[in-house]
């Protein structure tokens, strides 16, 4: 149970397939490029929780929205089961880092607005499935208020439950404890495990919190910055689940804890004399 | 609306008094302000009407005015001049927004179009209206016609230029997500763009009604024979001041009105965007 995606890699295709996929953006002011990620190459197993780390700008989030098919790679491809991704589908969900909530409709209208949209989804049942998705999150009786109404860790619940309750196979998930603040963060960290576990679904979770990365993935993939790129991907064998008392004095997660810091204080070391030099 | 700066003013000098006007209830709060504005006329008519430190016919004393308005209505001509002007004022600011509104979702939706209209726009809005109402005679004669128009130029940039900065201004991560769960091109217009420019199309539409307002009175008083403006010309030019303060009273209390009504609607439409009371 502690990581079924390493046995199942091995017999098929992979589920999400990033292959050298490069972005590059025109910058209309001087007339040059930026290459915000250069040959990204990742697969991930149906299944996997994959954390991918690294400092801010690194262009995690950019290989994320190639995946979730809003932004177009200049050079490469993603297949999802095997299809190249055109654009957003119904089977990947993104959980936003600034929630991205509607601020005009209420918790309730703002989970269905993970469905409204996709007419195979829009059974009679609708309802009963935005209800059930708002209890799986903890918000029950906060069905008719308004995100301006919420802290920010319930309006990430929300964000939450509007990226499951279409039940998309892949959850894409941008830093999304990045702005909640640090009690609430733990405590949601550990529910998302649980809830995500017990589910199976793909999920890709952005993050700069080391802790957030051993004790949320099956495997932990680390990226460089300038221009964006894999540095090195890392199984995380420690029993699930970790959010129970004791994963983070176990010595294989503080062998890991000390190596990441160390990758990405090197990193952070290069890219800093890096961008002195040119 | 004095009061509303001086709580601005408050909150950086002394935090003892801004605290204290933050922490009114909205009850509280306007019966502060209505207190603030007896106080003020108390002390008006004291130095006017009873110690007469200035002459009455420059500045009358606010009971004079009272009695202004009481021969303005015995004349049987404020009623008239009222209908009149706000005739002119609903009828005006209705086509503005009937034309503001289109335009400014084009304006907004379509950089083409702001390109092309965006600085004409502009340069219509910062046109005084002031400068034109002359003209507004020769082309429409000393009716009705050049209040209404003056109304409607007055009233519709604010609401066009607020709506098209509302729709420019819709959050790109609200539109990122609106693609992510499957919206369509039309779904982004009616679901994210359009409830989001909302504040932004009250804000003109305020802003609208209090120009609205100038506009009118501008139109009135430059040679009109119709409407409150022309009650002011015409008991200023007869020294019967009083009865001119008696009727700029109730041009602002229009005003206030409108724009009250507008917020009120405001708040029925988009119950979400009240401001918490206390965070």
């Amino acid at each position: 149970m502690s990581n079924p995606a390493t046995e199942s890699a091995a017999r098929t295709a992979p589920f999400i397939d990033v292959k050298s996929v490069t972005v590059r953006y025109d910058l209309s002011r001087t007339g040059g490029t930026l290459t915000a990620v250069e040959d990204v190459n990742l697969t991930i197993s149906e299944g996997e929780f994959v954390t991918v780390l690294g400092p801010s700008g690194c262009g995690k989030t950019t290989v994320m929205n190639v995946i979730a098919g809003l932004v177009e790679a200049s050079e490469g491809e993603v297949l999802v089961d095997g299809r190249r991704v055109e654009g957003p589908g119904p089977e990947r969900a993104v959980v936003f880092q600034d929630y991205a909530l509607l601020p005009w409709r209420s918790v309730f209208d703002n989970v269905k607005f993970g469905l409204e949209m996709q007419a195979h989804l829009k059974s009679e049942d609708w309802r009963m499935r935005v209800q059930e998705a708002i209890d799986l999150v903890g918000l029950s009786g906060f069905e008719n208020s308004y995100p301006r109404e919420l802290s920010g860790g319930m309006q990430q619940r929300v964000g939450l439950a509007r990226a499951i309750v279409a039940e998309p196979r892949i959850l894409l998930m941008d830093e999304p404890l990045g702005a909640v603040d640090a009690l609430t963060r733990e405590v949601m960290r550990d529910e998302i495990e649980k809830l995500i576990t017990a589910t199976g679904k793909t999920v890709i979770f952005i993050t700069h919190s080391i802790e957030e990365a051993i004790l949320l993935g099956d495997r932990i993939v680390v990226f460089k910055s300038h221009p964006g790129s894999v540095l090195e991907e890392i199984t995380v064998d420690l029993p699930r689940p970790r959010s129970e008392r004791g994963a983070q004095s176990d010595p294989r997660y503080l062998e890991l804890r000390d190596h990441l810091w160390e990758v990405l204080q090197n990193e952070a070391t290069a890219a800093s004399r890096g961008g002195r030099a040119s | 609306m004095s009061s509303l700066f001086a709580v601005q003013a408050g909150s950086r000098g002394s935090k003892g008094l801004a605290g204290f006007i933050a922490g009114l209830s909205p009850r509280g709060r306007a019966l502060l302000i209505a207190a603030e504005i007896v106080i003020l006329l108390v002390i008006w008519q004291v130095l006017v009407g009873s110690l007469e430190l200035v002459n009455a016919v420059f500045f009358p004393p606010p009971l004079d005015v009272v009695d202004g308005l009481g021969d303005l209505i015995a004349a049987g001509t404020l009623g008239q001049a009222a209908a009149s002007s706000a005739q002119s004022w609903l009828t005006g600011y209705g086509m503005a927004v009937l034309i503001a509104v289109p335009l400014g979702l084009l304006m907004g939706t379509s950089v083409p179009v702001d390109r092309v209209f965006g600085p004409i726009a502009w340069t219509l809005y910062a046109a005084p209206a002031v400068a034109y109402a002359p003209l507004t005679k020769a082309w429409f004669g000393f009716g009705a016609g050049p209040v209404v128009f003056l109304v409607v130029i007055s009233a519709v940039f604010p609401i066009m230029l607020n709506l098209a900065a509302g729709i420019r201004t819709t959050s790109p991560s609200l539109l990122r997500a609106a693609r992510v769960y499957g919206a369509s091109r039309g779904e982004i217009y009616r679901k994210i763009l359009l409830p989001s420019t909302v504040p932004f199309l009250f804000a003109g539409l305020r802003q609208g009604a209090v120009l609205a307002t100038i506009g009118m009175v501008v139109a009135e008083i430059t040679g009109s024979t119709v409407g409150m403006g022309a009650v002011i010309i015409r008991s200023a030019n007869t020294y019967n001041t009083d009865q001119s303060f008696a009727a700029i009273a109730l041009i602002v209390l229009w005003s206030i009105s409108m724009t009250q009504i507008v917020s009120l609607v405001e708040r029925i439409v988009a119950p979400w965007n009240r401001k918490k009371v206390s965070s």
